[in-house]
């Protein structure tokens, strides 16, 4: 675990995680044949740069990383078939893809969270593994709203 | 007579002398409001909707009592009278208590006259009845069979007792037609020499079809399947729908004109280019047909199919074969259909799986009830994780939910229990869950990030001009009304456009309404007895659970006659000739602009002939005038000052009490609908109102 040897170079990592994720959702706009669901999709890749902007602000000015309260984990995406990015893609489609990608990051602080020794790092990794699943709730609300109102 | 030059609105006009400015600009062709102002009467000025700008003078001026001046500048038209006439209307709608319209006909998405046609049935005049409701919506046998009814949801008579049976009564003038061998026959203008594709035979399509004959344009309906119908047919059964009546009502639009093109896919058979280059418009009615998919392990296994696949197939051949036991996914009105259906089809066994509890599911209570009466069984808060073959049989495993603390919205969602899972072993699975539009065999039109068509909320236009959509494909998977309300509001902006005139849909005109249930006045459900809704005939459980029998057996003459006599008549006689709804449509003015109490609701019908409404009553003073200077007779006045000025009978006796013979026509001059003859029904849409739709 030397990688994670401080605070800082923790926040580094989920800042290139965010950059990454930025990355990802700006991709998938451009893939995208709808025009409308291209914008829905730059407006993720917004969504997490204004996460990295918050993990930026952080480090700089040492703030703490505030993620208060139990986040509630409806699990809907956890037993969906995987999709596949591409030119067609459904909105639906790219929620699942969405809320995959969240809990892939959720499950990764929550073990790297297990594994640290050092309390703090755990803290810090125990909030990121929090933000990470207020941002796959926010995705899970909006597919059980729009794709499991009749089940 | 020497005759006095002034301004009127930047022009040159001229004027008597003597003369008021309200009678020089009327001259001119300029229209100007006024409640109180009528030519028999002495000007009175009180109402000041009339207000015009006089150039040099503070203060606007009431245009029936102001005589013109020789190089007076008036302006009768300008932002500041405009705004002036606006507040007027808005403080008078402020404390009016009152319907223009019903609020079952503003609830209906189609907008078809219900009390008239309720009216007409209670009387025996079924023809009419019928007649009064294709003028204005189509396909009123199927729509009285499977509407989920929004406008018995605002009906007032719950506040009795029960909401009228409005959609059996439908239903019931429509049955009747047929029981008699009449033909009822929409209204038809002339035609145009245009013409529409029109794609889709489903609701909003047969709709737009419908109307856009009625406006006297021709049209060629396109469908990918081999009969008419769309979700009515292929998504609902026909023990709830039989397809003769689906049929008999589409031979009405074919009557009217239209001519059909059936196994007939768009962007397979033909294309849209094609279809804008032969046609001078296009209506898209495509549906939502795609189903949503469950997105499970082992959804694409045999034996698992979509609600809206098993339904569609089985409205092909109902001697389909199905296994013992079956699972539903789902919690919505086709879960429930395709359930029923299965029973129908001689599975033995049929569990419905809904991942929330029974008061979420989003299916029409009276349908579940007769699913779970039939022998459906419902399998609750379980939602599925995955499927897998087990023989000849699919094992779907699923997992216990439990609904979560209230978020944020106050909704307790479901949430999966950990290490509950279990399996059910059964012979088909049917995933019911929704569906979505697929919108790619239209190429070119701007789509919402649902993947529906972009078209416009009032007039169904899409990003191309000539191209105009509704229903499923425009909102999502949504109920048959609002398809064949949009079809509708499509077909007048279609009129529009190829007339070349402002593509602006139908436009309503100012409703003003009592408010909510709970916002009605007491007085106005206390004044009608008790007398429970006529419950519709149906056949019992065990007896229909494995036929594809209609269901619901319809209402005898007897049976709709007493429901329909249960109308309350909600609803203004005076709402057509109003002329504060009038101007508060011209003037956009708004009952919310101003806060207060309302008028206290006093309604008086105690005189033979004529019913006064006193919280109606917008002071003009014109009826007090009336009594005085016409009739001689101080049978009205004043009583009170200022916001507490009401006008009463003398002595603030009953209208009864006054018994003069003259006194009916004051309903004639009363500006509002607060004096109103007994015999004038209430607000009806006039038979062909819709189709004099320019504005005079």
């Amino acid at each position: 675990m030397e990688k994670f040897e401080s605070v800082e170079a923790v926040l580094d990592f989920a800042i290139e995680r965010e950059q990454e994720a930025v990355d990802f959702y700006e991709g998938l706009a451009e893939q995208a044949d709808n025009a409308a669901l291209e914008k829905t999709l730059t407006a993720f890749a917004r969504v997490e740069a204004g996460h990295k902007q918050k993990l930026i602000v952080a480090k700089t000015y040492g703030a703490v990383v505030e993620s208060r309260g139990t986040v509630v984990d409806m699990k809907v995406g956890d037993y969906l078939v995987p999709v596949q990015a591409g030119p067609n893609m459904t909105l639906q489609d790219a929620l699942i893809i969405a809320m995959k990608r969240e809990k892939a990051a959720m499950d990764m602080y929550t073990d790297l969270a297990a594994i640290v020794d050092d309390s703090d790092l755990n803290a810090l990794f125990t909030k990121l593994a929090r933000e990470e699943a207020t941002h796959k709730l926010t995705f899970e609300t909006s597919y059980e709203e729009n794709f499991l109102s009749e089940n | 007579m020497s005759k006095l030059t002034f301004t009127l609105n930047g022009k040159p006009a001229e004027a008597s002398a003597g003369e008021t400015i309200l009678d020089a600009a009327k001259a001119a062709g300029f229209f100007i409001p006024t409640f109180c102002h009528r030519e028999d009467l002495k000007p009175f000025a009180s109402c000041f909707v009339c207000a015009v700008e006089v150039e040099g003078r503070r203060s606007l001026v009431p245009s029936c009592s102001t005589e013109v001046a020789e190089g007076m500048v008036v302006n009768t038209e300008n932002e500041r009278v405009k705004g002036a006439r606006k507040t007027c209307l808005d403080l008078l709608l402020s404390d009016h208590v009152g319907d223009c319209l019903g609020p079952c006909m503003t609830s209906c998405p189609a907008g078809i006259d219900i009390p008239g046609f309720v009216s007409h049935i209670a009387k025996g005049e079924d023809q009419e009845s019928l007649k009064l409701i294709v003028d204005n919506m189509p396909l009123a046998g199927c729509l009285g069979r499977v509407c989920t009814r929004p406008c018995e949801e605002a009906c007032r008579r719950q506040l009795v007792e029960e909401p009228i049976a409005i959609c059996q009564l439908k239903r019931f003038a429509a049955d009747q037609a047929i029981a008699n061998g009449e033909e009822v026959e929409p209204a038809k203008l002339p035609g145009i020499g245009k013409k529409v594709a029109v794609v889709g035979a489903g609701p909003s399509g047969l709709a737009a079809a419908h109307f856009l004959l009625m406006f006297g344009i021709d049209c060629t309906v396109f469908d990918a399947h081999e009969a008419p119908g769309g979700m009515i047919r292929y998504g609902i059964p026909s023990y709830r729908l039989p397809r003769d009546i689906i049929d008999g009502e589409v031979a009405v639009i074919e009557k009217l004109g239209a001519e059909f093109k059936y196994n007939t896919r768009l962007g397979q058979d033909i294309t849209l280019e094609q279809l804008r280059e032969e046609y001078d418009a296009v209506f898209l009615g495509l549906g939502a047909q795609k189903a949503s998919g469950m997105r499970t392990p082992g959804e694409d296994l045999p034996g698992v199919e979509s609600g809206i696949e098993f339904l569609g197939k089985v409205s092909r051949d109902e001697t389909l074969p199905i296994g013992n036991n079956v699972i539903v996914v789902g919690g919505g009105n086709t879960a429930i259909d395709a359930a029923r259906t299965a029973l129908r089809m001689g599975a033995d066994e049929v569990t419905l799986v809904y991942r929330r509890a029974r008061e979420q599911m989003p299916a029409w209570a009276e349908e579940i009830d007769a699913a779970l009466d039939e022998g459906v069984k419902l399998q609750t808060l379980a939602a599925p994780v995955k499927i897998e073959q087990a023989g000849d049989q699919l094992e779907m495993t699923c997992i216990r939910m439990e609904l979560g603390e209230p978020d944020a919205s106050g909704r307790r969602r479901p949430m999966p229990v950990e290490g509950s899972e279990f399996t059910m072993t059964v012979d088909n699975i049917i995933a019911a869950i929704g569906q979505n539009v697929d919108a790619t065999m239209a190429p070119g039109l701007e789509l919402t990030s649902w993947g529906s068509i972009d078209a416009n909320e009032q007039t169904g236009q899409t990003s191309v001009e000539d191209v105009f959509s509704g229903g499923d494909c425009v909102t999502g998977a949504d109920i048959a009304v609002n398809a064949v309300a949009a079809g509708r509001r499509a077909a007048f902006a279609i009129n529009q456009f190829l007339q070349g005139e402002a593509v602006v849909g139908d436009p309503k005109g100012y409703n003003h309404s009592m408010g909510a249930l709970d916002e009605v006045p007491a007085d106005v459900p206390a004044a009608f007895e008790k007398n429970n809704r006529v419950p519709m005939p149906h056949l019992d459980a065990g007896q229909r659970a494995k036929t594809f029998e209609e269901v619901e057996t319809g209402f005898t003459e007897e049976l709709a006659r007493a429901e329909a006599a249960r109308c309350m008549e909600c609803g203004c006689r005076d709402a057509h000739e109003c002329s504060l709804r009038d101007f508060a449509t011209r003037y956009d003015a708004r009952a919310d602009r101003f806060g207060g109490d309302r008028r206290e609701y006093r309604r008086d019908d105690s005189h033979a002939v004529l019913v006064y409404e006193e919280h109606k009553c917008i002071q003009c003073g014109t009826c007090v005038r009336v009594c005085d200077e016409l009739l001689k007779s101080p049978c009205l006045g004043f009583a009170g000052r200022g916001f507490e000025a009401r006008i009463k009978p003398a002595l603030d006796r009953a209208m009864v009490l006054i018994g003069d013979e003259d006194l009916p026509s004051l309903a004639e001059y009363c500006p509002v609908g607060a004096l109103t003859l007994k015999t004038d029904p209430v607000a009806t849409l006039e038979p062909e109102a819709f189709l004099n739709t320019k504005e005079d």
